[in-house]
């Protein structure tokens, strides 16, 4: 037993030694190759994932055995032109750089369909959809009556009228719908018999949703109104500098919580007020304890002492976007500085920590630093600044942008038609771009990243239809990590 | 009265140490715990500063591990097939051959032509056995001459945790009028342990040469509340009995058994057979292979794959007689335990300190042979699954407590001078490694290996490493099912029919069990190694805790 031990030690010690680096070496990109000068050189790989999966790969003409999802080791360092073809589908074709001991990666290749296959998914005719952002919900506007708005819910696919055909509210007209983002409250300011009215409607999964007349608690110059998405008994109103919360359960008013304000915003943890003097405050939704954020704000003086509000956006990392009325967008941080005039809207995803920020021809990408509130802008006491990439320059009028395949495309609806930008990850540069559809004029798109599922008003029928953008969503992580800030106002 | 004790010139112990000893003996102490959690922090933390280098690091580890996991498997086999080959050895007949050594070589040369091949290759080894005891000219005692000390320590156990013990000693195929019984009883225990153990002694007194119940007075000078105490106390007591009949301590085998163990049948017959033919027989251990089989069908399947995991450690063990070391029920030569002054009296872990102890006394010229034989004890259970778990994990702190015996070899080694230095090396290595790898391989292969891929930032995982570390893992650990499929098998094979139930479906039970290596790997081993060697490296020494066991 003793000697065969020993040899078989012997053996395994031998074969780890021989196996150990040649495994390391692998596993790090070398390659043995005699017959080159180098004799070890370092090579690269490329990933490739596609949706949907199952799509041909050629590597400079050649076809590779597998198809994607594949990885394509041990490429010599040098440029490659990549073709991954599915039948139905237009083809993807790049040139890519493999590097030495690099990976590149196409993991997000998106097969655009040769021929759009919409479904009609609720009959017309609508003259308007209105989102209501990571809910389950959309509006359909069939004419200005509130008898003829519908309720669409696109997980159980069912639509619903908004109220019911004896509610006294039927021929008001509606004047503007107004949403939050993650909130089954839906605020509809109404004309009725010649009244200006709000009502609320709370919708629920069962399709039943309740309306309620809440004008009382809403001044005649009432300047704008928002709420914390699940915090529904908290709205908060902007009058003459104050705000006032109110709230609808109650049908009671909570007057000037905060004063000398010039802007305000909510999130989960509570109501952020922008005050006259440039400081940046922090209250819970009763509008107690108030907790200074940033101190002084840098921001141009002018924009703190108008009539309307300014509306704060709350980012992850204690960023905080600012938008006037007149359309000028700015950061609040200590270490930031940015603004920009003439910015249509915006809109934050989560995972890059950036924001797409859109004007009416222009698309563009703005990076945020990944700092934090209470150790970098310390070390950076001096603001840096930060400016936009701008990737699109020639839209005709960009009215909504969604972020597609985890950011990997953006979904845009320039005028009536809604196209498809390819975005590389490398440099963020717009690389192709698909056309996909018309829309009925002037109405909105919505676009459900979980289902990857683009709704719009067909332009012929007026109909409720989808279109399936990304079809398979068990491929790469598919769960929705773009968050949209965006509001019908 | 107590027998006549030879004193090494290096004290086996960490007790009264002054100046240099205990600087060396604090140092080497924290050396264990400080390794394991520098290669436990050191490789989380390179996973998140430097993933490329881990990730390297980690597939390096895991190649490692694979190739040792097949080494362990093939001699996990060669070990159960020896086992399985031994299993219907008549070694009385051996014994009693031995009386005409010549004659039986010469009558061994072939085995009869009907005689299976589990048969031949067992007479071949004992023919083999027997040329080499011929050659050595080695005066063999005779088997009358030979006597049996079994001691049993029993600290709170009732009646009927030893019992069946202490029954199954009467079957043996060895004379029970050569076993000396002794119930080695504390003192603190209680007078209702003490009265059973005399009810014990009426009982079975006849059976044996003798059967003695020695109790162990609590709080004499320099003793910790240990096992090695009692059993220390009970064979000073058991060598004055002998000189009082003048029986040589050079023919007398000590077995120290825990409690709960049920010997094999064959357990005497072939231990006195291996010391018989044993070239050097008082400078020698004898391990039999522990299997946890009295109650294996009655536990959690968590313990059950541990234990079972534990057996085929040992059996693994049993191959490599140059390292092997002591574990739990074992015997060795009264002789050798008298003159290296009998167990230590402030150590838990007894059952390896004393191969240890008389390593260093020899100089290295003491080893343990593995015999071919199985006892069987009681897996740690309790009245509930969550009691069950918390007996488990502290009697796996418990064995890993082992690692007390590291500082003091250490310091042994340095006080010998005629020791083969690579033999000192190859232990200390063995010892230091073992430790460390129980408290740390567990959690680098289920957790830390995976942190690289799973926090990978932006630069690591645009690297070639971060897609070929992943697929090398998958490919290592999928060659590594063929080891847990051979330890699937022979678990099967080794494990007793359940008695109760259906027996088919809970052996087909027993091996989705071992989907729960992973995490019983985890929090039932390497945690308690880790518990037990940051205890060491604090000071803060685990005091004695008796294992629950229930019947």
């Amino acid at each position: 037993m003793v000697w065969l031990r020993k040899i078989i030690f012997v053996c395994f010690l031998v074969a780890y030694l021989i196996l150990c680096p040649l495994t390391v070496l692998y596993v790090l990109g070398y390659v043995i190759q005699p017959a080159v000068s180098q004799g070890i050189i370092k090579t690269g790989l490329i990933v490739i994932r596609t949706v949907p999966s199952g799509a041909s790969i050629y590597l400079n003409g050649k076809r590779f055995a597998k198809r994607s999802p594949a990885i394509l080791h041990r490429l010599l360092p040098g440029s490659y032109q990549v073709k991954i073809t599915l039948p139905g589908y237009a083809p993807w074709i790049r040139r890519v750089n493999v590097e030495p001991q690099k990976a590149t990666a196409l993991d997000h290749v998106l097969f655009v369909p040769k021929h759009l296959q919409p479904v009609s998914v609720l009959e017309g005719p609508y003259q308007n959809l209105i989102p209501i952002p990571q809910t389950r919900w959309l509006l359909l506007a069939g004419t200005k009556r509130l008898a003829n708005w519908v309720v669409y819910d696109w997980q159980s696919r069912k639509g619903y009228p908004v109220i019911s055909d004896s509610s006294v509210f039927g021929n008001a007209e509606v004047i503007e719908p107004i949403t939050m983002e993650e909130s089954p409250l839906v605020l509809l300011r109404v004309q009725d018999e010649g009244i200006e009215r709000f009502l609320a409607v709370e919708l629920s999964s069962h399709g039943t949703h309740s309306l309620r007349d809440i004008s009382p608690l809403f001044p005649k110059s009432l300047e704008q109104v928002i709420w914390e998405g699940h915090q529904t008994d908290f709205l908060f109103t902007f009058q003459e500098h104050y705000v006032n919360r109110v709230d609808p359960q109650l049908m009671a008013i909570y007057p000037r919580i905060v004063e000398k304000v010039s802007g305000f915003g909510t999130d989960a943890e509570g109501l952020y007020v922008l005050t006259e003097d440039g400081s940046l405050i922090r209250l819970d939704f009763e509008g107690t304890r108030p907790e200074a954020i940033f101190e002084q704000v840098f921001i141009n003086p002018a924009w703190l002492n108008k009539q309307a509000p300014i509306h704060l956006f709350v980012f992850p990392r204690h960023f905080f976007m600012g938008r006037t009325k007149g359309r000028e967008c700015f950061l609040i941080h200590p270490s930031i500085k940015w603004h920009e005039q003439g910015i249509q809207d915006f809109l934050y995803e989560r995972q890059q920590h950036r924001l797409w920020i859109w004007r009416k021809r222009e698309l563009g990408i703005l990076k945020l630093p990944s700092m934090d509130r209470d150790t970098d802008s310390e070390k950076m006491p001096r603001q840096r600044p930060l400016n936009v990439q701008w990737i699109l320059k020639d839209a005709e009028n960009l009215r909504q942008v969604f972020g597609v395949h985890e950011g990997s495309h953006v979904l845009v609806l320039d005028g009536d038609r809604v196209f498809l930008q390819e975005i590389t990850a490398e440099s963020d540069t717009a690389v192709e771009r698909y056309p996909l559809i018309q829309v009925l004029p002037r109405s909105t798109i919505v676009y459900v990243e979980s289902e990857g599922l683009l709704y719009y008003l067909d332009p012929t029928t007026k109909s409720l239809t989808s279109l399936t953008l990304v079809p398979d969503r068990s491929a790469p992580s598919s769960s929705s990590l773009l968050s949209s800030v965006s509001s019908i106002e | 009265m107590i027998g006549a004790i030879t004193q090494s010139p290096f004290s086996f112990t960490r007790q009264g140490l002054k100046g240099y000893e205990w600087f060396l003996q604090r140092t080497l102490e924290i050396l264990p715990g400080a390794m394991s959690w520098s290669i436990l922090i050191g490789m989380t933390w390179m996973a998140f500063s430097e993933p490329l280098s881990a990730a390297v690091l980690i597939i390096a580890f895991y190649l490692y591990w694979l190739l040792r996991l097949w080494y362990m498997t093939f001699f996990l086999i060669i070990s159960y097939l020896r086992l399985s080959i031994e299993k219907e050895t008549d070694w009385m007949m051996r014994i009693h051959a031995m009386g005409m050594l010549d004659g039986c070589v010469k009558g061994m040369q072939k085995s009869p032509p009907s005689a299976n091949l589990q048969a031949r290759f067992s007479g071949w080894l004992y023919r083999r056995q027997l040329e080499v005891v011929a050659r050595s000219g080695n005066l063999i005692p005779s088997a009358r001459e030979i006597y049996h000390v079994v001691i049993i320590p029993v600290a709170k156990e009732s009646r009927a945790i030893y019992e069946p013990g202490v029954a199954r000693l009467i079957e043996q195929r060895f004379p029970s009028q050569q076993l000396i019984v002794v119930l080695a009883i504390e003192e603190r225990g209680g007078e209702q342990i003490r009265l059973e153990a005399n009810t014990v002694q009426q009982v079975y007194r006849k059976h044996f040469s003798d059967f003695l119940v020695v109790v162990h007075p609590g709080g004499l000078a320099g003793e910790a509340q240990v096992k090695g105490a009692n059993i220390t106390y009970a064979a000073s007591v058991v060598a004055g009995v002998l000189q009082q009949r003048a029986i040589s301590f050079q023919n007398v085998i000590v077995s120290c058994l825990d409690a709960d163990t049920v010997v094999d049948l064959n357990y005497f017959s072939c231990l006195t057979y291996h010391f018989m033919i044993c070239p050097q027989r008082t400078r020698a251990s004898f391990q039999p292979i522990p299997v946890y089989h009295n109650n294996i069908w009655d536990v959690p399947g968590f313990a059950r794959v541990l234990d079972v995991g534990s057996s085929f450690f040992q059996l693994v063990e049993a191959t490599s007689p140059q390292t092997l070391v002591t574990f739990s029920s074992h015997s060795m030569s009264f002789q050798a335990l008298v003159e290296i002054g009998y167990w230590p009296v402030d150590m838990i872990s007894d059952d390896s300190a004393i191969f240890w102890k008389a390593l260093i006394h020899y100089e290295g010229n003491y080893r343990v042979i593995p015999i071919p034989v199985t006892v069987s004890m009681d897996v740690a259970v309790s009245d509930s699954w969550r009691k069950t778990v918390v007996n488990v994990y502290r009697q796996k702190r418990r064995w890993a407590w082992g690692v007390e015996n590291l500082p003091i070899v250490f310091r042994g080694f340095l006080h010998t001078k005629n020791f083969p230095l690579f033999r000192k090396l190859s232990y200390a290595f063995k010892l230091l490694e073992g430790h460390v790898s129980w408290a740390t391989w567990s959690f680098l292969l289920g957790l830390i290996g995976w942190l690289p891929a799973l926090f990978a930032g932006q630069e690591f995982s645009s690297s070639v490493v971060y897609y070929t570390a992943p697929r090398v893992s998958a490919t290592i650990f999928h060659l590594a099912l063929v080891g847990l499929g051979t330890t699937i098998v022979l678990s099967l094979c080794l494990l007793p029919y359940p008695l109760i139930g259906h027996p088919i479906m809970r052996k087909i039970g027993h091996m989705f069990e071992w989907l729960l290596v992973p995490v019983v790997a985890i929090g039932l081993s390497a945690v308690p190694a880790l518990d037990a060697q940051t205890r060491l490296l604090l000071g803060a020494y685990l005091e004695f805790w008796v294992t629950e066991k229930k019947r």
